[in-house]
């Protein structure tokens, strides 16, 4: 048996990727805009992450390329590039389900099957490898033990309240949720509904981007799908938490603690039953029989402007 | 017959200008990673071409497309109710883990017993798991999208407790089951070569058709898959219940005007989804495979995926369906015969295609409805 504040901080750290991804689930869909390629985004936030520090990282004495020798600002420009590449795939779904209104459920999807697709063709050509890349420089971490958490980390919980207050103290975020309940009223008032939207996936994508990063920085390695359906499980903890980044942070945690139970009673409790807690209480909030939750308005409705 | 021909080509427009767009796509990356994309082009066609190899091709891409044919036949018939079904993965695993359960179970039982139950228990799997989703969009209105991704995830941790638990095989270290009986196995299409040696105990039954070599493991599932095809046309468009689902995908309130249950088609459309869906057992547990591994979680959820594609591209019609399982099993082919590049484009081009494909729909629609307007 651990330490408690080890249990604390294991959960805390578990949580952060699930965190990241339904924030940017949380700004998407209040737009109106349902974002399942979540999975996918975070998946090529991870890998270009991984790729970039490797290219930054300065070439030893010796003539190789190792993350012993690394300059301390590989990983960070890495990171970066990751969440870059995490907007524009925001940019790519808007493009197809805001600018061509085609189907926003199918279109992430695609995206989803594209990220794997990429991330594995780039990884073979870049580590001749498509199952994993090299070890990278690492970053940094920050705090004291075990409260020890990468950059990453700390972002991320600053982020919670810090989306919370975009979204609800704020005109920008004010808008962004109108456009999402009813974007013809918000027109009618100068918000341009679709612009509102293209700006949230971009801000959504550059924080799946940042979620999918910090599961690649942790371990300082891309492994194929390392992912693993956790973009999907953020969805659901969005959902659970009432589309509200507060309630969805409280739910990651709550997800992020079922997960680390397992790892901590592997030979006490039946760990299928435990890994499908999660998914069955999301079932259960979605058909309404743990508390209502209650989308945006417009979700999945493409809008068409009249100008 | 002269409608019907000008129907089928108004609707491949779109699929045809897709792949179109995605193969130029495919020519380009393989530029921009360094490579001549016609010597790429020129290998793939000679290592297509050589000694027997259009013949095992042709074996192979019928091996790939069978599992397809019922993925897309499993998310079209839900889109023509107006739903989204993603939850190909875990029907397909549930489905297989019965079917595995009642080949190992039944192996005492004739073929003419067993087979038919296998096939049953198959599509039954598939349709509970569908039909859940089914009945908490009817009856609390949740959206069928999450409770289908959840609902696969829940298959996993389902699936995985029995394959590690009570029904796990004694042989082998990963989750599986013990190997379906002799009886519950489908026949290969193959014949064996004249030069080959006599049939040994354990190998597997074949139709002895020559066309096809008996090394590749293209089965009889694919004559149910095309049965399954055939089944869902009539269905669809000469049944009043196919009338009814498709009733509710283009316009709930009208169909809901017109006495028809909305609440029931929700239900019986996820349920005959999940079945179909359910049904890729028989290629993947009694043609292939011979028992349930849990390991082969990933290539479920490809099939799955990819019959989404499949659907799409066949614009949700049986015929168009086959066709485009084909064509999607003939680029698996293809990423295997690639040597120049990695094999992962192949799914950044079918991932292209969907995305062309409901751009190219979406585009082409608008495009008619404007010159509706204007003449």
């Amino acid at each position: 048996m651990s330490h408690p504040a080890e249990i604390i901080a294991g959960t805390l750290s578990l949580a952060v990727p699930y965190v990241l991804a339904s924030l940017a689930g949380v700004v998407s869909e209040r737009s109106g805009v349902v974002n399942i390629a979540l999975e996918g985004i975070m998946l090529v936030g991870a890998f270009v992450a991984t790729a970039v520090t490797f290219a930054c990282e300065p070439v030893g004495a010796e003539g190789v390329r190792s993350a012993a020798n690394a300059g301390f600002y590989a990983p960070w420009i890495g990171l970066a590039a990751g969440v870059a590449a995490g907007a524009l795939m925001g940019l790519l779904h808007g493009v197809v389900c805001i600018k061509v209104r085609a189907n926003q459920i199918i279109s992430g999807v695609a995206l989803n099957i594209l990220a794997m697709g990429v991330t594995q063709f780039a990884c073979t050509l870049v580590f001749n490898s498509s199952s994993n890349s090299a070890v990278v420089a690492p970053m940094p971490r920050w705090g004291i033990r075990p409260f020890a958490f990468t950059p990453i980390a700390w972002l991320a919980f600053l982020l919670v309240p810090a989306v919370w207050f975009f979204l609800y103290r704020t005109v920008a975020g004010l808008r962004l949720r109108a456009v999402g309940e009813h974007p013809a009223a918000a027109d009618s008032l100068g918000v341009r509904p679709n612009r509102t939207r293209f700006k949230a996936l971009a801000f959504s994508g550059a924080l799946a981007g940042l979620g999918g990063a910090a599961l690649s920085v942790e371990v300082s390695q891309f492994v194929q799908n390392m992912t693993a359906g956790r973009g999907y499980i953020a969805l659901a903890a969005m959902i659970a938490g009432k589309w509200n980044p507060l309630g969805a942070a409280a739910a990651c945690l709550f997800f992020a603690a079922s997960e680390r139970a397992q790892i901590a009673f592997q030979d006490r409790i039946n760990p299928q039953l435990a890994q499908s807690l999660p998914y069955l209480l999301t079932i259960l909030v979605l058909a309404g029989f743990v508390g209502r939750a209650r989308a945006p308005e417009a979700l999945g409705k493409p809008y068409e402007a009249s100008r | 017959m002269i409608r019907f021909l000008k129907d089928a080509l108004v609707r491949s427009i779109a699929p045809a200008l897709a792949l179109g767009a995605a193969a130029l796509l495919g020519l380009l990356i393989v530029a921009v990673v360094g490579h001549n994309p016609f010597a790429v082009v020129r290998n793939l066609l000679s290592a297509a071409t050589q000694a027997h190899g259009l013949r095992d091709d042709i074996a192979y891409v019928l091996l790939y497309a069978t599992p397809l044919i019922f993925t897309g036949l499993s998310v079209a018939v839900a889109f023509r109710a107006g739903l989204f079904n993603i939850g190909g993965m875990g029907q397909i695993m549930v489905g297989s883990i019965l079917c595995g359960w009642a080949g190992w179970k039944l192996a005492a039982l004739p073929a003419i017993l067993a087979i038919p139950a296998c096939i049953a228990l198959a599509a039954l799997g598939g349709a509970l798991w569908g039909a859940i989703a089914g009945a908490l969009k009817a009856w609390r209105g949740s959206h069928e999208v999450i409770i289908t991704i959840m609902l696969n995830f829940c298959a996993i941790a389902v699936t995985d407790s029995l394959a590690n638990g009570t029904w796990k095989a004694k042989e082998g270290m990963t989750p599986q089951l013990p190997a379906i009986g002799q009886s519950a196995r489908l026949p290969r299409l193959g014949a064996r070569a004249a030069d080959a040696p006599p049939p040994e105990a354990g190998d597997p039954p074949l139709m002895g058709i020559g066309l096809f070599p008996k090394h590749v493991q293209v089965n009889a599932s694919l004559f149910l898959a095309l049965l399954a095809a055939a089944g869902m046309h009539v269905f669809l468009f000469r049944t009043v219940r196919g009338y009814e689902l498709r009733a509710v995908g283009h316009n709930p309130e009208a169909a809901r005007a017109a006495g028809i249950s909305v609440k029931r088609v929700t239900i019986t459309a996820m349920a005959i989804s999940g079945a179909l869906a359910g049904l890729a057992a028989t290629d993947l547990v009694m043609g292939t495979k011979y028992n349930y591994r849990q390991d082969d979680a990933m290539s479920y959820a490809r099939a799955a995926f990819i019959g989404i594609a499949v659907s799409l591209m066949g614009q949700n019609h049986p015929g168009g369906i086959i066709l485009a399982a084909l064509l999607f099993g003939a680029m698996e082919r293809m990423g295997l015969l690639l040597n120049d590049v990695p094999k992962d484009i192949v799914l950044i081009l079918q991932a292209a295609v969907i995305l062309f494909v409901i751009c190219g729909n979406e585009l082409f629609s608008r495009m008619l409805a404007r010159k509706a307007a204007t003449t």
